[in-house]
């Protein structure tokens, strides 16, 4: 990725030496403050203008801005092509027009006129503090930006450094703020800034369209609001408080509450409140909770609606009991790595006492937890595959696929090492101390049809679990969530952004993610127009917090609500914020021994308590409303009408493309108006069927061959035999265990060898257990050995091949992706991103695409041949042997991840890591624990390759490199017997 | 930073002098933090993203900002963050309940021990003053403009603070010949040591601020004329009148209003130095040595009486039973000392307690005091109480006074027991009176401290400033007039609109009624 900005115009690059070919190149669009000095003084003079954004209060906006472009066309015909646009000059009686408003207007009239190409936009300006401000700013077309009142910032904080130091800070900031911006870029899959550059890649949430038209090029809207007269009546308020000397400087309040400042969602009030309803188990208390939390300012979409009714009200008796409402309640995802090991079991107790599910989130979970009531129904999947296992997915009711998370969309997780203690290093397949990362995408899902190959996946090994996909409120979201019904998921979860994630990025849960209402609202209309809502059932959570939110929600299109941060503050969360420090002091969001022993006082009563008082307040909503169910909610949209708005800006507010039916939306000034009929009213089916994948011959041939016949010599297989060997995985865990018939017959191998012949088809050998060896004659598609847990894989290439086996792929991309444990060997080449987040597995190929052992956190790869680019990014555990006789390999290695020293230097890299036992000994185990893979794999495979080496491994071993993360030592990563050396631990 | 520095550090508040030493002098019992504990003591917070002191504090001060200003030892930066919500922090740190605010509310106020809000904020501003820091002057002055103030207590030094930090001239008056209301004659040394309220009173000065003082509206200045020469008025003049429950207090008896008493000993110190035990043998002499001052004292007692005279009906919302006792004006003279007495304080506030533990200092023979609830509901703050335990007092719990009557050796109190007990639509527990527990106590000298109600003066009508039937001032609640009276020109706030309630909630009324009037005459 690069963030190379250029300025000067853009000539004609049919043309040579075409006028204006003479470009400054810079390393960063943010300016500091020496660039600034520089450009500003060795460009050409005549070539500048400056356009100062203070306008005086006479001045409408609209009328400052026509202004602004009159003045710079006739500069730009004087050749003025470098625009200053400075918000720096601040005066009295004049207000700001944001920079952002002026760059968009700007940016978007020099393309109509075909400018655009000539000009640059250095943005000088206050406004822009954080990254957010300078993707917005870059990608609605400013060249550079001179944030000039940061600097001023952190030169008046630290007035008391030496010059030098200021520097640094400045610098330290620029670099922060480079980082943020890389970040964003990544997040839309950019490389580089100027491809981002003029990209508008932002949903614009909360502007009239008439605002969208006039600035930013009439982007659509989805809800309207904010107009240009309006933001100019808030700019002259600001100004003119700022201008009041007597008010003190805002402490602000917009990421932790404060009193009289904006909103939040949790306030010390309601937190207390709901804490002593729990624990005094005082419906009443929750009641008054409750009501805090209706009747805040409007702060959500939902806020903006008030709920009626058609009906009459009917008694409490007649509705539907607290069990049935309890049924359709979820935890919603939170790790086993985020919250405490009490917290999370007190939490998953809870919701199976009540009968509903909790959901373990990404990690894994502890095995034995399944024989006590605190084993969590959902089990997740996400990106990272940590503790990913076959026995994992069987015992889940629901498996999640996880594929953003509502309060960071697009982003990754990393458990920092420090959280990481031994039992979270064990469930995850990894070593204490070792930080985690999650890779923001899911690698084998680039497409729907890899959603669906995964579903299939998920499927075979665990048939009867509802898949569910986990997605985030956005204006796409009902196109992927139609995608996913039709990849054959059961249920769409739609999280919002408003959901606690303590540990998410400031900027992420600031400027990040959509309101659920939107997603869940797009979603259910576009299933419904598509005839697939009766398939899927939608789940919603972020932010839901008592009785009134569910009714909205379930009136808005849900069927299943999910809490989280609301759960946790009922187990003694005080929304302290400091989830990531791994410091809670209530014991929750930490893995800490003292906090979790001496602090953490949350019940798995106090969570029932809750829940039983949302139940119940719903039953109370139910009556009045004279419903029995509330399955005959879901959907009714015509039950929502607007409140009166408080404010104008409210009031611009139009909800109408988001409901099915727009007229069913009546405002509450015209709420007389007579109800259409609805004719996409919903209603849940009694039975929930869950889709089944159509069998696969070779697969069921396979379960049954085992339990009956004795296995066929070879077993043909085609592409179109997808996940062979993931259904007979979960065929021997769920019979071995209790047959002692199947038991007694395989106990005298322990092993059992399928011999298949043929191209396999995607997910060859996915979650493929300890007990099977699938062995290969031809080749594979992808993701060969996903998620493997302990079997091993053979493929070889046919011996009447007429290829060189060393140099032909012999199977596809992202091969091992999330493995745990087993063995593969392959006679040939894999595809891109080879091992990628394996955490356990030993793989030896004869050569890899680029991104091998990406996100590797433990187990050993051996590649006998060429590797691509990029190799070990992101990696933080295991090791990789790569074969490289022409020493390439420092520029193929992701140095910010790994390094690397080949074996002829072992001895020297030993020593210079201080290796606490003998050197010569040490590296010569080393070496042979290579050549034993090797062996094992010449055996194997039958490569001639592979028997090459051995017979010259004297001379070729010194080719080999050892790759492994930067901040671990070599002796350090052969820990699990894999050397002779006993001494070693 | 140590994220874990929470746990492994505790609370520790600055060295407290012993009982046996305190209770001789009527110094500060707390001593200062050393830059080192402040340090220690500020990096304990652990930044709540709810912060709960912030939101439990009256004026919002921005707690968890000025504690990571003195972790990371900037001092400056944290007094000016510090004065900019509250106008007079350093005697909020001295004074405030903090166990029932900030601390209270605090994160780690469950297991870990609360941090040190209040030592902190009063070594903030304590040092930063030491240091010669000094709140900025505001660059404009707009000098067509004035504010008169009527009251510098508190709330009243709390609206001059803010209005001229706008640039905003102000007058205070007062009738005492001191600034600081309650805080200079009510709350007594050994919590608020009079140089504090000295020093404030030249930064308000230097801040431009004018006192005119030994003043008192309606007999040395009619509030006509003022109100005539002012852009506005604000009136802070708070809660005199003393309750008595539904005693029948009979004249010249040595039963007293707490208030009464603290004044009279508090001005005696104040104004002469010594402590209490030697008041009275050198009372005349110092008398002719200081006369203008000794006036100051004598005006002090005239005007409870007058107060006392007026038999306004009396409402006090602590009190179920709401006889209204009629107080007459009983005494001529100050209070005679308390040296080897057996004194009862009866009530349980903060202002019960300055009198057991001034009592204890004069060298009574025993203190005791007589509250209806029991420790756990008791309105005031804990650490008083504990403070007053430590000093010797002895206290009855779940006990009410009845009667009281002369006998031939004193006083007697007819008390009863009393029971809490939960009802529909009070907050509190309500005690409830266990007949046949009747008892008799004998005492020497007893201090009603049941609390005040407001003492509208007469002239408030008169310039149509109404008020409810309780006395208090009337006010608009409104956010862009709050706090005007229904006399537009006037403003008012503290205890003569809210009742008597903290001084950290009265400087709030005067920070928020110094930005309405703001709003009203610019």
């Amino acid at each position: 990725m690069c963030l190379n900005t250029y300025i000067g115009a853009i000539g004609n690059i049919f043309e040579d030496f075409a006028e204006g070919q003479k470009r400054i190149k810079l390393l960063s669009p943010v300016l500091s403050q020496i660039n600034h000095i520089k450009i500003l003084s060795n460009y050409d003079q005549n070539s500048i203008q400056e356009i100062d954004l203070n306008i005086p209060f006479t001045k409408d906006i609209k009328t400052a801005l026509l202004e602004i472009k009159e003045s710079i066309l006739s500069n730009l015909s004087k050749n003025k092509n470098l625009i200053i646009l400075s918000d720096k000059d601040i005066k009295k009686d004049h207000y700001q027009l944001h920079p952002l408003m002026a760059t968009a207007f700007i940016n978007y009239f020099l393309i109509s006129e075909e400018l655009r190409a000539k000009v640059n936009i250095i943005v000088v300006t206050g406004e822009a503090k954080d990254p957010h401000h300078f993707a917005c700013l870059i990608a609605f077309g400013a060249t550079l930006i001179y944030p000039y009142l940061s600097y001023q910032a952190i030169n008046q904080i630290h007035f008391d450094k030496s010059l030098d130091e200021k520097e640094q800070l400045c610098r330290n900031y620029q670099t922060g703020i480079e980082n943020g911006i890389l970040k964003i870029l990544s997040k839309m899959g950019i490389s580089t800034i100027n491809s981002y550059r003029g990209s508008g890649l932002f949903d614009i949430l909360g502007l009239d369209q008439d605002f969208l038209d006039f600035c930013f090029n009439g982007k659509q809207t989805v809800i309207g609001g904010l107009s240009i007269s309006d933001y100019e009546t808030e700019l002259r308020e600001l100004a003119q408080e700022a201008w009041d000397e007597s008010k003190a400087i805002n402490c602000g309040g917009i990421i932790k509450y404060l009193p009289n400042a904006e909103e939040h969602g949790f306030t010390p009030p309601s937190i207390l409140k709901l804490q002593e309803a729990v624990k005094n188990d005082d419906y009443e208390a929750y009641k008054e909770f409750s009501s805090l939390i209706t009747n805040r300012e409007y702060l959500c979409i939902r806020d903006l609606f008030d709920i009626k009714s058609d009906r009459e009200p009917i008694s409490i008796e007649d509705v539907e009991s607290r069990e049935s409402i309890i049924k359709r309640f979820s935890i919603s995802a939170m790790s086993l790595g985020a919250i405490s090991p009490e917290a999370h079991s007190a939490l998953a107790e809870a919701m199976n006492i009540l009968g509903a599910r909790s959901n373990s989130g990404e990690g894994g979970e502890d095995i034995k937890r399944i024989e006590t009531n605190s084993h969590s129904k959902i089990k997740q999947i996400a990106s990272g595959r940590f503790g990913v296992t076959a026995e994992y997915l069987i015992n889940a009711e629901v498996i999640q696929i996880k594929i953003a998370q509502g309060a960071k969309p697009g982003e990754g997780g990393q458990l920092p090492g420090f959280k990481v203690n031994a039992m979270i290093a064990k469930l995850r397949h990894s070593k204490e101390g070792t930080t985690l990362i999650s890779p923001p995408p899911h690698h084998d899902i680039y497409s729907i049809e890899d959603l669906a190959q995964l579903i299939y996946d998920l499927k075979e090994i665990n048939p009867s679990a509802e898949i569910s996909v986990k997605l985030v409120s956005s204006l796409g979201v009902a196109t992927v969530a139609l995608g996913a019904c039709k990849a054959n998921a059961d249920a769409i979860t739609i999280a919002g952004a408003d959901g606690g994630t303590g540990a998410s990025p400031l900027s992420s849960i600031r400027y990040a993610g959509f309101p659920w209402e939107i997603g869940l609202l797009l979603t259910h209309k576009l299933l419904l127009e598509n005839n697939y809502r009766d398939d899927i059932s939608l789940q919603v959570d972020g932010g839901l917090k008592n009785g009134l939110d569910i009714i909205k929600a379930a009136l808005m299109g849900a069927n299943i609500f999910g809490f989280g941060t609301s759960a946790l503050i009922t187990l003694g969360c005080k929304y302290l914020r400091i989830c990531h420090l791994n410091n809670c002091a209530t014991g929750v969001a930490t893995q800490n021994e003292v906090l979790r022993k001496e602090h953490f006082r949350g019940l798995s009563d106090y969570v029932i308590s809750y829940m039983n008082f949302i139940a119940e307040e719903i039953r109370e909503y139910l009556a009045h409303l004279g419903y029995q169910n509330l399955n005959e909610l879901i959907g009714r949209q015509d039950l929502l009408e607007r409140k009166i708005s408080k404010t104008s800006k409210q009031a611009n507010l139009d909800f109408s493309q988001l409901f099915i039916n727009s007229n069913d939306l009546t405002t509450a000034d015209s709420k007389n108006q007579s109800q259409t009929e609805n004719n996409f009213t919903y209603r849940e089916s009694e039975k929930k069927h869950i889709h089944i994948n159509d069998g696969n011959h070779l697969s069921k041939k396979l379960i049954n061959d085992y339990k009956t016949d004795p296995l066929a010599d070879v077993y043909k297989i085609s592409n179109a035999d997808r996940s062979i060997g993931t259904a007979l995985s979960a065929f021997i865990i769920e019979n071995e265990s209790i047959s002692d018939e199947i038991k007694i017959l395989k106990k005298s191998e322990l092993q059992t060898e399928i011999n298949l012949k043929g191209v396999a088809g995607q997910s060859f050998g996915a979650f493929l257990i300890e007990r099977l060896i699938l062995n290969l004659e031809g080749a594979a598609n992808d993701y060969v050995g996903k998620g493997l847990s302990g079997g091993t894989i053979i493929i070889r290439t046919p011996e009447d091949r007429a290829f060189i086996a060393r140099n032909s792929v012999i199977m596809g991309n992202t091969c091992l992706y999330g493995a745990t444990s087993g063995k593969l060997f392959a006679e040939g080449l894999a595809g891109e991103r080879f091992g990628i987040r394996n955490s356990g597995a030993i793989a030896v190929i004869e050569g890899a695409g680029d991104y091998a052992c990406e996100y590797m956190t433990g187990g050993t790869v051996v590649i006998l041949g060429s590797c691509g680019i990029e190799i070990g990014a992101g990696m933080t555990g295991g090791k990789a042997f790569i074969f490289d006789p022409e020493f390439k390999l420092a520029n193929r290695i992701n140095a910010k991840s790994v390094k690397f020293s080949y074996l002829k230097d072992l001895n020297e890299t030993l020593i210079s890591e201080n290796a606490k036992i003998k050197v010569q000994e040490q590296s010569h185990e080393i070496s042979n624990y290579l050549k034993s893979l090797i062996e094992e794999h010449a055996k194997l495979t039958n490569s001639s390759w592979a028997k090459h080496i051995i017979s010259h491994y004297n001379e070729l071993k010194d080719s080999f490199a050892l790759v492994y993360c930067l901040d671990s030592k070599i002796e350090e990563l052969f820990t699990d017997g894999q050397l002779s050396l006993s001494k070693l631990h | 930073m140590d994220n874990y520095h929470f746990l492994n550090s505790t609370r520790k508040d600055p060295l407290k002098a012993s009982a046996e030493e305190r209770i001789n002098n009527f110094n500060e019992i707390y001593s200062n933090f050393n830059t080192e504990a402040s340090v220690d003591q500020a990096s304990r917070c652990i930044d709540c993203g709810v912060p709960y002191c912030k939101w439990s504090c009256p004026v919002l001060n921005h707690i968890p900002e000025w504690l990571k200003l003195i972790a990371n030892g900037e001092i400056i930066k944290a007094a000016e963050l510090s004065n900019e919500t509250n106008s007079l922090p350093e005697i909020c740190g001295r004074v405030c309940p903090q166990d029932r605010l900030c601390e209270g509310a605090c994160t780690l106020n469950s297991g870990y021990g609360a941090v040190s809000i209040g030592n902190i904020e009063k070594y903030i501003s304590d040092t930063a003053f030491a240091q010669g820091w000094q709140p900025k002057k505001s660059s404009i002055w707009h000098k067509d403009k004035l504010v008169s103030i009527i009251g510098a207590g508190p709330a009243g030094l709390a609206a001059a603070d803010f209005l001229t930090r706008s640039g905003i001239p102000v007058k205070v008056y007062d009738k005492y010949p001191e600034i600081g209301g309650l805080l200079t004659y009510g709350i007594p040394n050994f919590k608020l040591e009079k140089d504090i309220v000295l020093r404030r009173r030249k930064i308000l000065e230097n801040q431009g601020v004018e006192f005119i003082l030994n003043t008192e509206i309606g007999n040395t200045i009619d509030f006509k004329e003022i109100e005539a020469n002012s852009s506005a008025v604000f009136l802070a003049l708070g809660t005199y009148k003393a309750l008595t429950g539904s005693l029948n207090i009979k004249k010249n008896t040595a039963v007293y209003m707490a208030l009464e008493y603290l004044i009279d000993r508090i001005n005696n110190i104040f104004n002469f130095g010594v402590n209490a035990e030697e008041n009275d043998e050198n009372a005349e002499i110092e008398d002719s040595a200081q006369p203008h001052k000794r006036t100051a004292a004598k005006r002090t007692s005239s005007r409870l009486r007058r107060t006392n005279d007026r038999s306004v009906p009396e409402v006090h919302e602590d009190h179920e039973d709401n006889e209204n006792a009629e107080i007459e004006a009983w005494r001529q003279s100050s209070i005679p000392s308390l040296k080897n007495k057996d004194v009862v304080i009866l009530g349980g506030g903060d202002t019960a307690m300055d009198c057991c533990r001034t009592a204890i200092r004069e060298g009574a023979k025993s203190v005791k005091c007589l509250y209806r609830r029991d420790f756990q509901n008791i309105p005031g703050s804990r650490r008083e109480i504990e403070n007053a335990i430590e000093e010797g007092v002895e206290f009855i719990w779940n006990t009410q006074a009845l009667d009281i009557s002369e006998s031939d050796h004193g006083l007697s109190l007819k008390t009863v027991e009393t029971e809490l007990k939960k009802e529909f639509n009070s907050k509190r527990l309500v005690p409830v009176l266990k007949t046949g527990s009747e008892k008799t106590l004998k005492a020497d000298a007893v201090i009603i401290a049941y609390g005040f109600n407001p003492s509208p003066a007469t002239w408030l009508k008169e310039n149509s400033i109404n008020t409810d039937d309780s006395g208090r001032v009337l006010v608009s609640k409104n956010t862009e007039n709050i706090m005007q009276t229904s006399n537009p020109k006037v403003f008012a706030g503290g205890d003569m609109v809210r009742g008597s309630d903290l001084v950290v909630t009265a400087i709030f009324e005067g920070r928020t009624a110094a930005e309405s009037i703001k709003r009203y005459i610019m």
